[in-house]
């Protein structure tokens, strides 16, 4: 993996904690929703006031697709790669990188889990592999 | 006492479409106008209403300077293709409250000579480190989703269709058969159509088949072109305007979810009830069912827009499309379905080249012409939809 994401104020908690291993969502503090992509508010109440929280580290792949074709400069010797749509165990929907597999290996519903591969600026990106 | 304005399409012009036009995007934006506006019998200075793509690199300023234009009216709609019926939206109620006369509609682009769409190179940048860096909330290619590779919004449109063989339980092959029909068919429209980029290159089942892999289970055809060229069309009272065979804006809808912005992925699938519900209330609007229409014009930046876009329109019930395109729903019976050719064939003009073949259809002009045309569906998934007639 060769693209690094941007770091922000909002989503710099994912980043950080990613770096230490742990996947972790956005949590109202006032109604308790979840969230990710990462926003400056709950989607429920509107609070700013939230924290990262812990996630299961479990989803269930709804979607994936291998690219063959490269887009970018960056992924052209990584090409054919695998990338699933995950439903989180908590309910946000999360797009991975699946490493190390062949599409043929994988079905659509089946249970994934988190793991964590290294990014070139020192992160680390949190991927998601059949449990 | 002068009667409800009924807002029209009045004239549409275009510009050829190519790989490499050799003009800039101004001057195409330009040609097509100009041409848009001798076809609606209107002289371009009266022009005083500009609705245009966010997109679209010639803003409204440049345009009103070309055109010597005092305008009243100006707006822009934003996320790409979405703008595609927006655009005629934004148009028809500028007319309804009378705060123009003349409305101008453009897109011009140069993303096939230019920065191309398809590729990540406009989204993804280079730090001090010299690491590739993915920025943003944007879905393709932002913060969350470029450093795992998801890049550009065919990639995101495989995913979709890889997400609705799981949802209705579809077989691949299933799937694969009915993208095959939607791009020989729309190829076979090109063939008849002069405007068409893919005029003179026919394409059958085996050659779709024998298409490389793009981002499985997306082939080579299944993707539509990148082009050169601008689309120009002019709305106004069609009282006012009667002599020049206008087609009325009956009915218009735009919707953006959570996490609609865009090329959505991370919100509900198209085809799914808050999407449906918005279409049921454009045909409400209409006073139209879905079987009525002769025409659908659906954005098809991948060929799996088509079935998705029937279900989400009504078309097909949900999970059905894949079937009933191997029936004939589309091509053998109506409504008839990207008659132009599409992006797929015709050319990638970010949906407004679907816009005036639905204009073309209801004025019996189109090269692959449904006789006695009434009504046409020009839709960007559920983003922005128009129901035209005469």
């Amino acid at each position: 993996v060769k693209i690094v994401p941007q770091v922000t104020a909002e989503n710099e908690g994912f980043w950080s904690a990613a770096k230490d291993g742990r996947f972790v969502l956005q949590q109202c503090r006032e109604c308790h929703r979840v969230w990710l992509p990462s926003q400056p508010n709950c989607p429920g109440c509107l609070s700013t006031q939230w924290d990262w929280t812990p996630a299961s580290g479990f989803g269930r792949l709804i979607s994936f697709t291998t690219v063959v074709h490269p887009v970018h400069l960056a992924v052209a010797d990584e090409v054919p790669y695998v990338l699933g749509l995950v439903e989180l165990r908590e309910g946000p929907l999360y797009v991975s990188r699946i490493p190390d597999v062949s599409e043929e290996s994988l079905q659509l519903g089946q249970e994934m889990v988190v793991r964590f591969t290294p990014l070139p600026d020192g992160n680390k990106l949190p991927v998601f592999t059949p449990a | 006492v002068t009667a409800k304005p009924v807002p029209a399409i009045i004239g549409i012009g275009q510009t050829d479409f190519s790989r490499a036009s050799g003009r800039s995007e101004w001057q195409l934006a330009i040609e097509a106008i100009a041409a848009a506006a001798a076809d609606a019998k209107v002289a371009p200075s009266d022009i005083d209403g500009i609705v245009r793509y966010q997109y679209d690199n010639v803003h409204e300023g440049l345009v009103a300077r070309s055109l010597d234009a005092n305008v009243l009216f100006h707006a822009q709609v934003g996320f790409g293709g979405q703008a595609t019926a927006a655009i005629l939206r934004h148009a028809a109620n500028a007319i309804h409250l009378r705060q123009a006369r003349i409305v101008l509609c453009y897109r011009s682009l140069n993303v096939r000579s230019g920065v191309r769409y398809g590729r990540a190179e406009r989204s993804i940048s280079t730090d001090d480190g010299g690491n590739f860096v993915a920025s943003g909330p944007r879905i393709p290619s932002g913060d969350m989703v470029g450093p795992h590779g998801l890049l550009a919004p065919g990639q995101v449109m495989a995913l979709w269709a890889r997400r609705y063989l799981f949802e209705y339980g579809i077989r691949e092959d299933d799937l694969c058969e009915a993208l095959c029909e939607v791009a020989v068919r729309q190829r076979a429209y090109a063939n008849n159509n002069p405007f068409a980029m893919m005029r003179d290159r026919p394409l059958t089942r085996e050659d779709y088949f024998a298409g490389r892999m793009i981002s499985t289970p997306l082939r080579l055809f299944d993707y539509c072109l990148e082009s050169d060229g601008a689309v120009a069309f002019i709305v106004a009272d069609a009282n006012e305007f009667s002599d020049s065979a206008p087609v009325a804006i009956t009915a218009t809808s735009q919707f953006l979810p959570p996490y609609g912005d865009a090329v959505a992925l991370l919100g509900t699938a198209q085809n799914a009830e808050p999407h449906r519900a918005v279409s049921k209330r454009l045909f409400a609007d209409a006073g139209l069912r879905p079987a009525d229409l002769d025409v659908a014009m659906l954005y098809d930046a991948t060929s799996f827009m088509v079935p998705i876009g029937m279900e989400t329109f009504g078309i097909s019930e949900p999970g059905q499309a894949v079937h009933d395109i191997k029936q004939g729903l589309g091509y053998v019976t109506k409504p008839f379905i990207n008659t132009s050719g599409g992006h797929l064939s015709e050319a990638y003009i970010h949906g407004a080249n679907h816009v005036i073949e639905a204009v073309r259809q209801l004025r019996g002009t189109s090269a692959n012409q449904v006789p006695g045309a009434r009504s046409a569906l020009v839709a960007c998934s559920s983003n922005s939809a128009a129901i035209l007639e005469v």
